[in-house]
């Protein structure tokens, strides 16, 4: 076998096995862009670019932390490109999502998804590392290249726009 | 928002992107990776059909004469600028009083001396896609020949022509790669046609000639600096580019086209969105087995067809 097929081998197995412990990536898309499709596409994108890349992640200080800045990345592309899966236009201001029922647990995260969507991309993406993720601030801020300041700041207007939606479906936050 | 608050949210958001699994294909991973390597090929070729259409009408800089008010050497910039301090300062010298309309006449009368050569390309990739490679340009029939080292497909052979019928510039590839031992042809639509003075598309990652001149008519060339390649002074023109900017440096001696550099995307600051090309240029005599090597497919011996990848 050629040196370069030995090359080859190596990194589609290590990248075989990034990418088997990478599910989360594909919940962190979709509530980062709300609709699952959407969120498989950014994934594929994500990934080819990190193979692509493959020798510069793996040498990354956090690999997870670097692809996860090119998840939002392909987000921010497509938000460019108006290919929102849930525009903001949907819920104008005083018609945000009310649920009719508050004990509907279902309905009640529907309302949360939806609430997450009208946030600016970087507050959404800090409350999806954080709470989705558990990162920590720090590495919050790492992913979005940003100070732990900045994370805390988006962090709480972010909190204090989801209390404001989902206080109306009664919800225990 | 208190701790049980937050812990309500998370115990929220990790039900709600629950109950879909995802099990991404590392073979449909690497196809998409290849077709995306292609598409930086045309990219490419879209870049060499430009130096041919420099190499044979001059028209870099003969559409270019109302430039000359951007006229001094000016301050460096670019990456160019942070390889080589010596950029716009060359030792002894007094000061550099070239005008862009200076610089292109004596470019298109340059040129016009070369319009038969073969202009070999020295390239290197770097950002989405890192490859090198050499590629051949034959200057009077716009065919090219390359020989690319890609990180990731390895090694391959391409063969390309570009055809503009109507404003529709397609480019038809021959494609021999050695990590498979197969080859490929194809013919790809590079962009569609455009209304009759119509703007640069500036969001584009690929130009017609057409829009190359676009691109020249608007005024924007400059200037940069000047820099030293191989021991030769190099004068340093810099223009706008799809979202970043492209750079002609000419032998200040020869005025000849020594080297392209483009940066794609500068300024865009995202790792997903970096791509920088870098192609030194040298202008060979047209001998006939270079001709032969540019102008004729040449399949490696034992290597199969194989249908294009989709």
């Amino acid at each position: 076998m050629r040196r370069t097929d030995n090359v080859m081998n190596d990194r589609d197995e290590e990248f075989g096995e990034f990418m088997r412990n990478c599910a989360s990536l594909h919940q962190t898309a979709y509530l980062l862009c709300g609709d699952w499709h959407l969120a498989h596409d950014l994934v594929q994108d994500t990934l080819v670019k990190a193979y692509e890349h493959w020798p510069r992640v793996r040498q990354a200080d956090s690999p997870d932390a670097y692809v996860r800045r090119i998840l939002l990345n392909e987000v921010r592309g497509r938000w460019r490109r108006r290919e929102r899966a849930v525009p903001v236009s949907r819920f104008p201001e005083g018609r945000e999502p009310v649920a009719p029922d508050a004990t509907d647990e279902i309905t009640r995260r529907a309302g949360l998804l939806q609430a997450l969507q009208t946030l600016p991309l970087r507050q959404r993406a800090t409350i999806v590392l954080r709470y989705l993720e558990g990162m920590s601030e720090r590495e919050t801020a790492a992913v979005l290249g940003c100070s732990e300041g900045t994370v805390k700041s988006q962090s709480a207007r972010a909190l204090g726009t989801l209390r404001k939606y989902l206080d109306r479906t009664e919800s225990t936050l | 928002m208190n701790s049980p608050q937050e812990t309500q949210l998370s115990h929220d958001l990790h039900q709600l992107a629950s109950g879909k699994p995802f099990t991404p294909d590392l073979a449909e991973i690497k196809q998409l990776a290849r077709q995306r390597h292609r598409r930086g090929l045309m990219r490419r070729g879209a870049t060499a059909a430009g130096a041919v259409v420099l190499a044979a009408g001059g028209l870099f800089f003969g559409v270019h004469g109302s430039s000359g008010d951007h006229a001094t050497a000016g301050t460096a910039v670019g990456p160019a600028a942070s390889a080589a301090p010596s950029r716009s300062a060359t030792p002894g010298a007094t000061v550099r009083t070239e005008t862009v309309a200076y610089v292109a006449g004596r470019v298109e009368a340059a040129l016009a001396n070369v319009s038969n050569d073969i202009i070999r390309d020295d390239q290197v990739q770097t950002g989405q896609i890192n490859d090198s490679g050499t590629d051949w340009t034959d200057s009077r029939t716009g065919n090219e020949f390359e020989i690319l080292t890609n990180s990731t497909t390895g090694k391959s052979l391409n063969w390309l022509s570009t055809s503009s019928v109507n404003g529709v510039l397609t480019a038809h590839q021959v494609v021999a790669e050695y990590s498979t031992r197969t080859w490929y042809a194809e013919a790809l639509r590079l962009t569609a046609a455009q209304p009759q003075g119509s703007s640069v598309n500036a969001s584009s990652p690929v130009m017609t000639p057409a829009e190359i001149k676009t691109w020249l008519d608007s005024g924007k060339l400059k200037i940069v600096g000047h820099q030293s390649i191989n021991g030769h002074d190099t004068i340093i023109l810099q223009g706008p580019w799809i979202l970043g900017y492209r750079e002609l440096w000419v032998d200040s001696q020869t005025f000849l086209p020594v080297r392209i550099f483009v940066d794609y995307y500068a300024n865009q600051g995202t790792p997903s969105q970096d791509l920088k090309l870098t192609g030194n240029l040298t202008w060979l005599p047209r001998t006939e087995s270079l001709v032969n090597m540019v102008n004729h497919v040449h399949i490696p011996a034992g290597f199969t067809q194989a249908a294009p990848p989709r």
